[in-house]
């Protein structure tokens, strides 16, 4: 592998033929959004690491309050949101902007256009991103968990998604095969639903203020959207792109799809709230969200069914296929995080959960290895594709596989163990408060371990990425050079 | 769905070819732009279906059992409004009687006066009044009602005069709050109990079809208290 | 699905109603609530806070107190426990009336309950039944005795009287509710913490107060001065155990941040009773005087003493409340006026202004 044949230079590729109406080949669709598949993808690989030194920070902090207190830049409760954000909008929206435009133009058949308004948004979300990363890190957050982002950092990051995404829509429009994949009505849905919970998270938490704890439902709505329609859509798009493309298996039903299609639209935005369940809201705004989110199951049976089968007949095709590795353990993380958040709405099993680490960890479950394992198997299947120029390092991708996958399945299950933990402790009052704080730090200290693999994990996805790019640019480069440095040779034959 | 196999060029095809083999991607094959291939033959089993028409019964009948009544007042899951009012201390009175202060100035004051004792041989008081502090309302809530004329005895003094209904112009919860104001009035020493809406509302319903006043003869007949 | 529009319309279709269901149905229903008037008190409450208060708010965002701390108490949904203390000298009619309360009893079972007070008759029922089934038995000329089940761990942890409810938050902006407890709640801190040393300590390390706690400290809230031989410490110094103390010559002085900081924690409170949260009242009806609900006493709206907490529920110590001697020490520098005390006065004849 860390031999790849030798590929010819991108731009040898034959232009796309955009004139003709004739279906487009893989390449020349790759051709027509390289450039913003990989500026974001680089992004956000750069967020991933950068999220991740966070991410450790923090969860070292959560165990060890001592550490780093004099800075007050990095005390827990600025650091711990400054994690969160680098991680879901430099990190998981670029990301999942990239593979969206990638599958959009590959099951639509038509080139990307627009490419330079997406670069362009691009850089208007990554300047809103640091000015709003560095914001709460000076102290200037909102104060609503997941809606950190200061004023004046949010909108741009708004308009830079609006920059971006519409064009993954434009080509839905022109698709070339007129019926649509399932992962294109995902696509569809994640497209539209991010800049409205975006917009209706902010606007109703930081511009128009709501009264009272109505900031706390708009917030609760948008964390589920985010969640559940924006990464989650973006996951099962990704899965059921690559899983029946890499294990050669049809999706068996089409109508079991449709069905957990809209199953999933339909309920999947309406459980907000069991975040907040016993909290000051009114009876039936908690038992909507039970509701919802027990619905939700159905999509969840739906997508298990007509994948599962799929992936445990490809068992024997998991050797050395990395991409699947991701692409599997990362539908296992969506059904088993989906699954566990229905659970976990119920009034008995919340009465015990509530206020714990269970909360964080469910969310981790379905951010990281849910959405960021499906979103890195896709960055490991297309980025080659986009550079004809295969992953230098085998290597560094099995251990990223194994960082990753350790790091969610370590801190997935120290956090609901320690959850339960901190819950029963936190409800029989024979316990002193101390003593329940004290029970969760063996799990917190469990997850800096899980942060640290993860980091480890990051990294070295980062070098491998880097090293393909300078690989990439050496053949590009040096011919290049060559040709500057002995002009004479080439005019003399001429 | 068919699996849409475009039609390529040779070249093009070598093309593709030549990017694809560089393209192993760890071990992944090169993807072709078709869709995946999705089978049609297998519909959504009928279980499913069925179960889901089950799981939606169960929605509503959690919403109902568990959403206070959509009641923006009720917090906790699977209590109603009623279990709140049940809660709050009985001090509902309070409330009527302060309405029913504001319902006595506006419309009785004039004639019963502020302090609740009338006025000599024209108007009869409210306070200490035998026909006020009977057991139940009864009798005082159809004056309200329909109004009065004609002689009347209160606390052995004759009056002759009339008042005027008030049906039309105050609500059941205006005449339960009045008849309660002047009922449990302390400042005059009044110390009966109070009228609800709902008994006005079973006595206007009863009398609707009358339009002329009493007259204390009648009211004699009615029992105070049901 | 061949058709675009109709994807996107049906998605939009469905996000539309969940955020109606989420966000604009609860903004119509509970938007416009309107504080609550105590008479009592003549206040509206939630009380507005001060603006030091309000500046500590801020800084409680800046910190990010909220990704440990929530400010929302939790309550069970109120349960409560009917025992017959006595059945009277109407047998038969307690019986009868016992058995349209509880309708799964039968005959014998409920002479039986009836005859061998004190009984438990109802237990985990809602207000409305209890009320009801207090109401029928007392009228059979029974007695009977009302008490609270559960009223939920965050309760008998003393972190508050009674569950929060949506006006409690009306004055809040933005809301910090939380989701998390690595430390206690702190809906109710005011009402049971009013030490201004304590919470400053608590800032500056909270291992000072409390060995091993789990907080981080907040040094940058606090400055270090060097005092010159001879210069009087400063009375905002904080009074540090030795073991916590600076080096001789150095003092500790809360910042201005802190000080407001500690302004809003005092502020948070969450315990005037109003409609939504009233707790339950325990009865013990001796006569069966209850036939209509408004002649019982009009009790003051102030029943926190039905709450089940004991004195241990609440976690502070008598000593929490020690202040020592030098808290309250008066240094002839306490008088020094400095030039900043003078930044926005016109006139120095307004210095005696507080």
């Amino acid at each position: 592998m860390s031999s790849p044949a030798p590929a010819p230079p991108p731009g040898a590729v034959p232009p796309p033929a955009a004139a003709s109406l004739a279906p487009a080949l893989p390449a020349d669709l790759d051709r027509s959004c390289r450039w913003p598949v990989l500026v974001l993808g680089g992004l956000s690989a750069g967020w991933l690491v950068f999220a991740a030194v966070l991410g450790v920070l923090a969860a070292i902090k959560l165990h060890a309050p001592g550490m780093l207190a004099n800075v007050d830049w990095l005390t827990y409760g600025r650091v711990q949101p400054a994690a969160w954000n680098a991680l879901v909008f430099g990190f998981g929206a670029p990301a999942g902007l990239a593979l969206a435009l990638w599958l959009m133009v590959r099951l639509s058949g038509v080139p990307l256009v627009g490419t330079g308004t997406i670069l362009f948004g691009a850089a208007v979300w990554q300047v809103g991103l640091k000015l709003g990363v560095l914001g709460i890190l000076a102290g200037d957050s909102t104060g609503i968990e997941g809606l950190e982002l200061p004023r004046y950092a949010s909108p741009l990051l708004l308009a830079g998604y609006l920059l971006i995404a519409p064009w993954a829509l434009v080509v839905f429009d022109r698709r070339q095969p007129r019926e649509s994949y399932l992962s294109q009505w995902y696509l569809v849905t994640a497209l539209l639903v991010f800049p409205w919970c975006f917009a209706s998270g902010y606007v109703l938490t930081s511009f128009l203020p709501l009264r009272g704890v109505l900031q706390a439902a708009a917030q609760a709505w948008y964390l589920q959207q985010l969640w559940v329609l924006w990464f989650g859509s973006l996951t099962l798009a990704t899965v059921f792109y690559f899983l029946p493309k890499l294990t050669g298996a049809a999706v068996p039903s089409r109508s079991l799809a449709l069905f957990g299609f809209w199953t999933f639209v339909v309920f999947g935005g309406l459980g907000g709230l069991t975040r907040y369940a016993g909290g000051p809201f009114p009876a039936w705004m908690l038992s909507l969200a039970v509701v919802g989110n027990v619905l939700t199951l159905f999509a969840v049976y739906a997508v298990g069914a007509n994948l599962l089968p799929s992936l445990h007949a490809a068992v024997s095709r998991l050797k050395g296929n990395v991409v699947l590795w991701f692409l599997g353990f990362a539908l296992l993380a969506w059904l088993a995080a989906s699954v566990l958040t229905a659970l976990n709405s119920l009034v008995t099993v919340r009465h015990l959960t509530h206020f714990t680490l269970v909360t964080p960890g469910l969310d981790q479950l379905a951010l990281l290895g849910g959405f960021g394992l499906a979103a890195l198997g896709g960055m490991y299947g297309v980025v080659p594709r986009l550079l004809g120029r295969d992953w230098p390092s085998r290597f560094l991708a099995t251990l990223h596989f194994g960082c990753a996958a350790g790091a969610v399945g370590l801190l997935a299950v120290a956090f609901l163990i320690g959850g339960l933990v901190q819950g029963a402790a936190l409800n029989n009052t024979d316990v002193a408060f101390l003593t329940v704080a004290k029970r969760y730090l063996p799990f917190a200290s469990t997850g800096t371990l899980a942060q640290l693999l993860w980091l480890v994990g990051s990294g070295a996805f980062a070098v491998n990425l880097l090293w393909l790019l300078v690989a990439c640019a050496r053949t590009v480069c040096v011919p290049a050079a060559r040709a500057l440095v002995e002009p004479l040779p080439a005019e003399g034959k001429a | 769905m068919k699996p849409v196999s475009p039609a390529r060029s040779p070249a093009a095809a070598r093309a593709a070819r030549a990017a694809g083999n560089a393209t192993g991607a760890l071990g992944a094959p090169d993807l072709d732009w078709a869709p995946p291939a999705v089978g049609t033959g297998a519909t959504t089993p009928l279980w499913l279906v069925g179960l889901f028409g089950v799981m939606l019964y169960w929605a509503t009948m959690y919403l109902d059992r568990n959403g206070g009544g959509f009641n923006p007042l009720v917090f906790n899951q699977g209590e109603l409004l009623a279990d709140l009012e049940a809660r709050v201390p009985r001090s509902e009175a309070d409330a009527l009687l302060a309405q029913g202060r504001r319902v006595y100035n506006v419309y009785c004051s004039a004639c019963h006066q502020p302090n609740g004792r009338g006025t000599p041989n024209q108007f009869p008081p409210v306070a200490g009044s035998d026909w006020v502090l009977t057991e139940g309302p009864n009798r005082i809530i159809r004056i309200v009602l329909n109004g009065m004329q004609g002689p009347i005895t209160v606390n052995g003094n004759q009056y002759n005069n009339v008042m005027l209904p008030w049906r039309d112009q105050l609500s059941d919860e205006d005449i339960a709050a009045v008849v309660t104001f002047i009922r449990g009035n302390a400042e005059w020493g009044n110390n009966a109990g109070p009228a609800t809406p709902a008994q006005v509302k079973a006595i206007r319903d009863a009398t609707a079809s009358r339009s002329t006043s009493w007259t204390a003869q009648e009211l004699l007949g009615i029992p105070v208290k049901d | 699905m061949k058709h675009g529009p109709l994807l996107f319309l049906g998605v939009f279709t469905a996000v539309f109603a969940s955020w109606v269901a989420g966000v604009l149905a609860p903004h119509v229903q509970i938007g416009g609530q309107s504080l609550v008037q105590i008479d009592e008190l003549g206040i509206q409450y939630p009380l507005d806070r001060t603006g030091e208060a309000k500046q500590g708010a801020e800084i409680y965002r800046a910190q990010g107190c909220h990704y440990c701390h929530t400010q929302q108490v939790l309550q069970e949904p109120l349960l409560s426990r009917l025992t017959l203390t006595d059945a009277g000298t109407n047998i038969a009619e307690v019986v009868a009336t016992l058995r349209k309360v509880r309708r799964d009893l039968d005959a014998d079972t409920a002479a039986a309950l009836v005859s061998r007070p004190p009984q438990v008759v109802l237990a985990h029922a809602g207000a409305s039944a209890t009320d009801q089934a207090t109401r029928l038995l007392t009228n059979a000329g029974a007695q009977v005795e009302s008490t609270i089940a559960n009223l939920g761990p965050d309760l008998r942890r003393g972190w508050g009287t009674r569950r929060t409810v949506s006006r409690d938050y009306l004055r809040d902006e933005p809301v910090f509710l939380g989701q998390i407890r690595l430390g206690p709640d702190l809906a109710n801190l005011g009402a049971r913490q009013t030490n201004t040393t304590w919470l400053l300590r608590k800032l500056y390390n909270a291992r000072i107060e409390l060995p091993g706690s789990t907080m981080p400290r907040y040094p940058y809230l606090f400055t270090e001065r060097r005092l010159r031989p001879g210069q009087a410490p400063s009375p905002d110094a904080l009074a540090l155990p030795p073991e916590f103390a600076p080096p001789p010559g150095i003092e500790i002085i809360p910042t201005r941040e802190a000080r407001q900081l500690v302004a809003y924690l005092l502020s948070l409170r969450s315990d005037a009773l109003f409609y939504e949260v009233f707790p339950p009242k325990p009865q013990t009806t001796t006569t069966n005087a209850v036939s209509a609900p408004v002649e019982a006493t009009n009790a003051p709206p102030t029943q926190t003493s039905s709450l089940d907490l004991r004195p241990s529920d609440f976690p502070l110590r008598t000593s929490d409340f020690d202040l020592r001697p030098s808290d309250f020490d008066l240094r002839p520098s306490d008088f020094d006026l400095r030039p900043s005390d003078f930044a926005l006065r016109t006139s120095p004849l307004a210095l005696a202004s507080p």
